[in-house]
């Protein structure tokens, strides 16, 4: 028997007492807790994810506030993990969640992903991306992918070699020195990331695997593009 | 022939409009329509190597030919968390 605080998800068609037990049963690992993992940790701790694992290498900055919705401006100066630990197991104390202050290289990257179901991608950085898109290749770990900038963003399902890698699509890395953003770009892409974890998880619903969702809120619209595996990607092919 | 073309993030904001319609020359491939348009719109050349296409809603790399009637749509990897 669940705590009532499930009760409305539970009701939902198709959803039901099984649904939650795999969700309270998942494990996950949300890598950055910048603007979209603000959004990602706050409704899967809400929706009942067993175990959260967070990981972000920086302290809470006052131009973080805009979109990093876990945050105060007494949180300023602050780890950024230790805070979001902190205010999500007063959230939801029937879970467990453990922040990490942590810089992710291609060493540690093995031991913070290696023993959960699901990586979550809320980084904001090419290099880091292809450090985690190796790992989760060579670990064979699904991961759900965001990024955001300004009013626009972007999101796939990666199920490593089923579906296409970041490799196989995004061939270069992309040093941008824009830091633009809207913080409801952020909540958008961070939400559809979330939904992915929970019909992931418990199995509702067709993923955005093989699927490149892109978003531009200018003019409000979504482009669901086809992306297909590179036979000659360097990373999975 | 003419192809539409639709525009979202950085290449949107470069060329301030979401979609428009092209006239091209009968084999133009995907990236003599990038060409054009970085004349039309120079700003758009900084962004010309990371460029990303779509092409009627399926992932291309850019020297695919296009048809009469083709849907192009062209976005940046975005990398902001």
């Amino acid at each position: 028997m669940f705590p009532r605080r499930y009760e409305r998800q539970i009701i939902i068609p198709g959803f039901g007492e099984k649904a939650q037990e795999k969700l309270s049963r998942a494990s996950v690992v949300i890598l950055g807790l910048g603007g979209l993992g603000s959004v990602v940790s706050t409704y899967l701790t809400a929706a009942g994810i067993g175990y959260i694992r967070l990981i972000d290498r920086d302290m809470i900055e006052e131009s973080n506030l805009n979109r990093q919705i876990l945050y105060d401006e007494k949180d300023i100066g602050r780890w950024k993990a230790k805070i979001a630990e902190k205010k999500l197991k007063s959230m939801n104390s029937g879970i467990e969640i453990e922040g990490l202050s942590e810089e992710i290289n291609d060493s540690n990257i093995y031991d913070l992903i290696g023993d959960v179901d699901l990586v979550i991608y809320c980084l904001d950085n090419f290099e880091t991306r292809f450090i985690v898109n190796k790992a989760i290749v060579d670990l064979d770990k699904p991961m759900i992918h965001g990024a955001c900038r300004g009013f626009s963003g972007q999101v796939t399902t990666i199920i490593p070699r089923k579906t296409p890698c970041l490799k196989c699509i995004f061939r270069e890395n992309v040093y941008s020195k824009d830091k633009s953003i809207i913080g409801v770009t952020a909540g958008v892409i961070g939400l559809i990331e979330a939904t992915e974890v929970i019909k992931y998880v418990t199995g509702i619903g067709n993923l955005l695997a093989g699927s490149m969702l892109v978003y531009d809120a200018r003019d409000l619209v979504f482009e669901r593009i086809e992306i297909e595996r590179d036979p000659e990607c360097e990373v999975c092919g | 022939m003419k192809v539409k073309l639709r525009f979202y993030s950085a290449h949107r904001e470069i060329v301030g409009t979401r979609e428009m319609e092209i006239e091209i020359e009968e084999k133009a491939t995907i990236k003599d329509v990038m060409r054009k348009l970085i004349e039309r719109y120079p700003g758009l050349r900084e962004l010309e190597n990371s460029t990303l296409y779509s092409l009627n809603h399926k992932y291309a790399k850019g020297d695919e030919e296009l048809k009469d009637g083709d849907e192009l749509a062209i976005f940046p990897p975005v990398e902001g968390g």
